[in-house]
């Protein structure tokens, strides 16, 4: 196992520029964002669907603490067969928001992508142009041949361990290591995190219930017909008689 | 100026309602100072004063903290425009607020807090059926905004509808279960149906979630007292409702000694006057 040693010039030249590029452009896109995030405009029929949801999630949790016939109303309000509001939303179409054809959806879809995409690219270049031909850095931990080509962009050499990193696997490296930092200095919900615009493209299911409000109706009317009603005042006269008069008589 | 500033501070993050102080803190503390260099927070600042300066009815703090916002930030800012329409619902030229209302309820339907000062523009017009009608509008759309049920309630004990004020309080029970407040509402409302027992019921749950509200024991002894009432204990009745009597006597005493013992750690030269006024109350 080749002991290298790198340059220290290396150190302050290529490795220490990389981690502030990476910082600075992080907050660059972050005020920039800022600045040309337009207001979005709230969906009525969204605000209605998920405020209708939190009211039968609290009837479902909280139920035990209204009179029978309170809980008896407000379920039949919303589980009835003919007209309750439940089963009338479930049978709503949720509008199909096709992004290519949705022109608000397909101008915030570029903006995302260029103020995202597009600088971690270029810069990607320049750093690979820029920083080309040697190592960079090691990571402290034995990685598998499969990642050479990966890892070491510049430099070929077939005998070089596989834990010798080239500058654009360290600028990559900072980009996703930086979200601490960022989250620190920029408050959380930065627009420099990649990570969490990741998150979001993979689980959907954002506070106001955008894409499918039928399913989530469906959820909660089955949710709510199978809850019975436990009252939980039965007997809290002798309850409270009895842990008031025990702390008394001490 | 610095301590004035944090507690200003902190009044808005913990919603305070200390609107005395606030006024106070500003006159004589910070309108004489220049608050340019607090930077954004003094648009904050000079928004809560307003808002303070509206409830403690000066309207001369607040029309000089609204002209300083409105030359900042124009009159497209909606924040700013909602502050204007305030202040014009405060020296009562009601049309001009409603009309700024309307406008802006025009650029974005789903704005709460403008459907909100509208409805209670039409409360302090005493217009109290219309209140009701456009807060039940509001309501179908925002079915679970806490403010909105317990405003609902007031309006419908000032009508004297106690079936729909009991619907409004339930509502504020589930959103809020373990409010010891909640509860003791809902039972005064049931006692002014005259359930008594679902009344006493909730006067308990009251007691079992703060065992130190005064109002709930004395709603004890009342709805106790009154139940027994109805059922008077006979030989001829069944041993059930003897029963039933008895515990109801036990609940009364053992109310009766609670509330004493508070007053006794409080405020022991009350006692003579609470014992006279639990004797009144109970048979």
């Amino acid at each position: 196992m080749a002991e290298l040693l790198l340059d220290s010039a290396i150190r302050f030249w290529v490795f220490m520029p990389i981690v502030v590029i990476t910082f600075f452009v992080g907050m660059l896109r972050h005020y920039i964002s800022i600045i040309t995030a337009g207001e979005k405009p709230v969906d009525k029929q969204q605000v209605a669907d998920s405020q209708a949801l939190i009211r039968t999630r609290i009837l479902r949790e909280n139920g035990k603490y209204i009179p029978k016939e309170g809980f008896v109303m407000r379920k039949h309000f919303f589980v009835n067969e003919e007209n309750g509001y439940l089963t009338t939303q479930q049978g709503r179409q949720a509008p199909i928001r096709n992004p290519i054809t949705d022109p608000t959806m397909m101008t915030e879809m570029l903006k995302n992508n260029i103020s995202n995409m597009v600088p971690m690219i270029v810069i990607g270049g320049v750093i690979n142009w820029a920083f080309s031909g040697f190592l960079c850095t090691k990571v402290p931990f034995p990685l598998t041949y499969r990642f050479k080509p990966m890892l070491q962009r510049g430099v070929e050499l077939a005998t070089l361990d596989a834990s010798w990193l080239s500058s654009v696997s360290w600028y990559a490296i900072n980009i996703f290591g930086q979200r601490g930092i960022n989250n620190l200095l920029l408050g959380e919900n930065n627009a420099a995190d990649q990570t969490k615009m990741m998150q979001d493209q993979m689980n959907m299911a954002a506070v106001s219930m955008p894409q499918d409000p039928s399913k989530a109706f469906k959820a909660e009317r089955e949710g709510l017909l199978v809850v019975d009603h436990q009252w939980a005042f039965k007997n809290v006269e002798n309850d409270v008689m009895s842990q008031r008069s025990y702390f008394r008589s001490r | 100026m610095q301590s004035a500033i944090e507690k200003l501070r902190k009044y808005r993050d913990e919603n305070y309602r200390a609107h005395d102080e606030i006024i106070e803190l500003w006159t004589n503390v910070l309108s004489n100072r220049n608050l340019s260099s607090l930077g954004d927070e003094k648009w904050l600042i000079l928004e809560q004063i307003f808002k303070s300066a509206l409830h403690c009815s000066k309207q001369s703090i607040a029309r000089q903290c609204l002209d300083q916002l409105e030359k900042q930030f124009k009159r497209t800012s909606r924040r700013v425009s909602t502050l204007n329409a305030m202040y014009y619902e405060s020296i009562e030229e009601y049309g001009h607020a409603e009309e700024i209302y309307a406008s802006l309820l025009e650029d974005n339907e789903t704005d709460a807090i403008v459907r909100k000062r509208q409805i209670s523009l039409l409360k302090e017009q005493n217009q109290i059926r219309e209140a009701i009608s456009e807060l039940n509008s509001y309501l179908e759309l925002y079915q679970a905004d806490q403010e909105a049920w317990s405003e609902l309630c007031d309006l419908y004990l000032t009508e004297h509808d106690y079936t729909k004020a009991t619907f409004c309080a339930e509502e504020l029970l589930l959103i809020n279960p373990h409010n010891h407040l909640n509860h003791e509402r809902y039972a005064s409302i049931r006692y002014s149906q005259g359930d008594y027992d679902k009344a006493r019921t909730y006067y308990f749950s009251t007691l079992k979630i703060n065992p130190s509200n005064i109002r709930a024991l004395y709603g004890v002894i009342l709805t106790s007292t009154n139940l027994s009432i109805k059922n008077p204990s006979t030989a001829s009745k069944t041993q059930a409702s003897n029963d039933t009597n008895q515990s109801f006597i036990e609940q009364i005493q053992w109310a009766r000694e609670q509330i004493i013992q508070k007053y006794r750690e409080a405020i022991p030269d009350l006692l003579p006057v609470i014992e006279t006024a639990i004797q009144s109350l109970t048979l």
